[in-house]
């Protein structure tokens, strides 16, 4: 049986940055999204009294559905819990704790059974940052941690010139940290940014891509983002897949759906260039129709009208065409028909 | 009062007012009084007393101290399989030295094959990269298809594991096919994945049976070195109660011939940042746990930087040959967080320090600290000091730091470091001891056992001469006088566990502590200390001979 896949995303960032404020923001808006948020220490998240239905020891839980808890001493054993709940939450956040995770921060990025890492939200104090980097006892982890990022918030912009916003895009690109950057105030990261796509977890920077340019660019990068729909009656040999997978194009942010194999039917979950295939009992599995809507939240394992083909969504950035991607996940054409 | 004189060649007290006697009055457990047969009468003259002239022959000194061991941890591993770079001489067994890849595998093969139960688990302690090469799964598997196999670095940094050992510690799940630090197809388990695989092998290790075994061991091994007193730093190694009654049952018998003060970690391991409430009233509550013998005071453990035989110390620049940095085993800023907690309750903070980088940390939170709150005689102790700078010695100096240093780093990784980690003239002042005795710091030395062995003499003999592997002497200038390091055994390590009323010298009113010699260090050539015979040791007044 499939195990639903629960995306995990990392917040982190240096003292001071903004994460338990983004965090916060995360949960009072998650738009219907039941997130499980995971922190070091509850006391500087600051819930709204409000939004509190019940609070039991580690564990706060909300009235909007998110579910709000204390990371302690095994990190590995709560994520797993969470994966294999009946009732499993739509995202899970986790708060990465200062700069000095270095293995373990890594160690959180990687696709744990049931979980698949979307990749890290580095939080970054506008006004500190340059700073913090130059920290004779520090600095070095956290220039290694602005690399490592997917997303660069750059947080307290309100309290920084443009001028200085200019600076920090050229150091950024000086020290190799190439993520989208996103400007934000306390840390209000805007929702199609945080839960949208486009700036997940990349491969290192192939070497035609163009800079990141400054501010409001990060708009500017997730609008050269395409998508792509393909449903198809073939049926693929699995290996001739995996071939097909690994040689897409580097502007492939996602593919995600489900695929039809000689050996039975797959869910693929692609980011970047990481691929997964997990079986699919039979009576789970149908892809509702129509997919395109919604491409964060769909629940591709739910009941619905059923449609046994090939169907997957392709997610691409840069200059990278979706559509010719997905025309390119049609299974070739002297394979047998779908069962 | 019944009295006993012990009668001895020399008794050097370690005590500037008196250094040397040849009598020692003890009743009740304490020193009544330090001289000689004609300076001790009126004692005598007073109180029933009986002579005793076992030590005629021999040298008296003050029960040896190690400032810093782990009981816990050596329970561990002393039941383990020893394959180690450096020879050993274990309580139960000698350990030769073995250093060349073939060499380790040979002995992991004869050991292998040696075991008469197939279903023994072997786990092996010692491998080091550095002397032994590469390792792997599949080579482990080559020695033994059936028999589970683990083999412990030396550093605790990695483990490895055979097949057969993978299941049987169910380690071979899918959670850890892209664990970056965990690597199945050749078992090698690092840092965080480390943790998680010596978790696995918890209830394996602290099983009751072995672990008093290994305690026994321990015991057995602190005696022999003629070590009356011992620091745990760190307390319990998985900090469970099965551990701690252990530790009782050992420690506290009347046979068990010396003390321990345990001191514990003020973070959880790894700086995991899931503190605790209340740090203070949890260092009470520890300490009501303790006994006569196994016992806290007011001594907290924090950390800096990684581990020294691994490499994870913390560098300044030119950092290290191949441009790695090492890690901080706690966050800086959680660092100087916890310290002032405990600084401002007025505890000795012990810092773990391996690196220079992490005794600049170290330094920078101690002058801090100072600045906020003045405190005279707060004995902030920098321990291991693998590498420093002389500026930073002056500085723990004028901050009224001590130095508790493992000096044996020089002895088994002097040379490796030259060639392989931080070159030359970094390497060859590793410990530097010498620069702390000039800046009068109280200084003294421990071994960390297993990191060294627990042998006071032996980590005399290196501070001394400075020997490396190879018999090269490696940092002249860090070299310290017989008598300086005699004193950093005894009188400094008395001072650095806050005991230098009770123990350290050998003076009226203190504890009837001895460690009895055959020969006299000071009389005997230095290359020659760590050879000395230990005939055994005197606590509390009641002879403990070694029997070996």
């Amino acid at each position: 049986m499939t195990d639903p896949v629960v995306p995990l995303t990392v917040i982190a960032g240096y003292l001071g940055a903004g994460k338990t404020t983004l965090l916060n923001h995360l949960i009072t808006n998650a738009g219907g999204r039941r997130l499980v948020v995971l922190v070091n220490d509850f006391g500087e998240l600051n819930i709204d009294a409000d939004l509190i239905a019940d609070h039991d020891g580690d564990t706060y839980a909300l009235t909007n559905g998110c579910v709000c808890c204390t990371i302690g001493d095994d990190l590995g054993e709560v994520l797993q819990e969470i994966a294999a709940s009946d009732d499993p939450p739509d995202e899970i956040y986790l708060e990465a704790s200062g700069v000095t995770d270095g293995a373990r921060f890594a160690a959180l990025l990687t696709d744990w059974h049931g979980l698949a890492a979307r990749g890290a939200i580095v939080v970054v104090d506008a006004e500190a940052i340059m700073e913090q980097a130059r920290d004779r006892f520090v600095g070095d982890m956290v220039e290694r941690q602005l690399r490592a990022a997917d997303l660069l918030v750059v947080n307290k912009a309100d309290l920084v010139e443009p001028a200085h916003l200019e600076r920090l895009r050229a150091w950024f690109e000086s020290i190799g940290a190439d993520a989208p950057l996103v400007p934000t105030t306390h840390g209000a990261l805007p929702a199609e940014v945080v839960f949208g796509t486009g700036w997940e977890r990349r491969e290192p920077a192939p070497p035609h891509a163009g800079p990141v340019a400054a501010n409001g660019e990060a708009a500017a990068h997730l609008a050269t983002m395409s998508s792509a729909v393909v449903r198809d009656d073939g049926v693929w040999d699995r290996n001739a897949l995996a071939r097909t997978l690994d040689s897409l194009p580097d502007g492939v942010a996602r593919v995600k759906g489900f695929v039809n194999c000689s050996n039975g039917r797959f869910v693929l979950q692609m980011v970047g260039r990481r691929w997964r295939l997990d079986p699919v009992a039979p009576g789970h599995g149908d892809s509702p129709a129509p997919i395109g809507s919604d491409l964060n939240g769909a629940d591709l394992n739910g009941p619905g009208p059923t449609s046994r083909q090939t169907e997957l969504v392709v997610i691409a950035v840069g200059g990278t065409d979706a559509s010719s991607v997905a025309e390119g996940l049609r299974a070739p054409r002297s394979a047998r028909p779908a069962r | 009062m019944d009295l006993t004189v012990f009668n001895a060649r020399r008794v050097h007290t370690m005590n500037p007012s008196l250094p040397t006697a040849t009598s020692v009055v003890v009743a009740d457990g304490l020193i009544v009084e330090v001289g000689t047969p004609e300076s001790i009468q009126p004692w005598l003259d007073a109180h029933p007393h009986t002579v005793d002239d076992t030590f005629a022959d021999k040298i008296v000194m003050p029960g040896f101290i190690d400032p810093h061991l782990h009981p816990s941890l050596a329970a561990t591993l002393l039941p383990t399989h020893f394959i180690t770079a450096m020879a050993w001489d274990l309580p139960d067994r000698q350990v030769p030295a073995t250093r060349s890849h073939d060499s380790y595998v040979a002995e992991l093969t004869r050991i292998e094959a040696s075991l008469a139960d197939p279903d023994e688990v072997l786990i092996t302690w010692g491998f080091h990269e550095l002397w032994h090469g590469t390792i792997d799964r599949p080579l482990l598997d080559s020695i033994s298809s059936t028999r589970p196999i683990v083999v412990w670095q030396r550093s605790f940094h990695e483990l490895f594991f055979n097949t057969p050992a993978l299941a049987h510690f169910d380690l071979d799940q899918r959670r850890f096919d892209a664990h970056p630090q965990i690597d199945l197809p050749t078992g090698r388990f690092v840092e965080t994945g480390m943790f998680i695989a010596a978790g696995a092998m918890g209830p394996h290790l602290t099983e009751p049976g072995r672990f008093l075994h290994g305690l026994e061991l321990t015991k057995a091994a602190v005696h022999q070195g003629g070590q009356t007193t011992i620091g745990d730093l760190t307390g319990t190694q998985f900090d469970t109660d099965v551990e701690w009654d252990a530790l009782r049952a050992v420690i506290e018998p009347d046979d068990t011939p010396f003390r321990v003060q345990m001191v514990p970690a003020g973070m959880r391991s790894q700086g995991t940042e899931a503190g605790r409430a209340d740090p203070i009233a949890w260092l009470a509550e520890r300490a009501e746990r303790g006994s006569e013998k196994l016992f806290f005071r007011n001594h907290v453990k924090l950390f800096t930087d990684g581990g020294f035989y691994a490499q994870m110390m913390r560098v300044q620049p030119p950092g290290y040959i191949d441009g790695h940095q090492g890690e901080w085993m706690s966050p800086p800023d959680k660092f100087e967080h916890m310290a002032r907690i405990f600084w401002n309750a007025g505890c000795q903070i012990h810092v773990h320090c391996t690196g220079d980088m992490g005794v600049e940390l170290a330094l920078e939170v101690l002058a801090k600290l100072q600045f906020e709150r003045p405190r005279f005689d707060h004995r902030f102790t920098i321990e291991h000091l693998g590498l420093s700078t002389p500026e930073q010695i002056r500085r723990a100096a004028t901050l009224g730091a001590l130095i508790s240093a493992n000096v044996y780093y020089v002895h088994e990784l002097g040379e490796r470091y030259w060639a392989d980690s931080i070159g030359h003239e970094r390497a060859s002042q590793m410990a530097r001891v010498g620069t702390a005795v000039r800046e009068g710091i109280p200084t003294t030395l421990h071994s960390d056992f297993t990191m060294a062995p627990a042998k006071p003499l032996t980590s005399a003999w290196v501070a001394v001469n400075r020997v490396g592997e190879s018999g090269a002497v490696l940092g002249p200038d860090e070299r310290v006088s017989v008598h300086d390091a005699m004193k950093m055994i005894t009188a400094d390590a008395a001072y650095i566990l806050g005991m230098e009323n009770e123990i350290g010298t050998i003076r009226s009113g203190k504890k009837a502590d001895f460690t009895v010699l055959e020969a006299d260090p000071y009389e005997v050539d230095p290359m020659d200390l760590a050879d000395i015979e230990i005939w055994g040791t005197v606590f509390e007044g009641v002879p403990f001979p070694i029997e070996r």
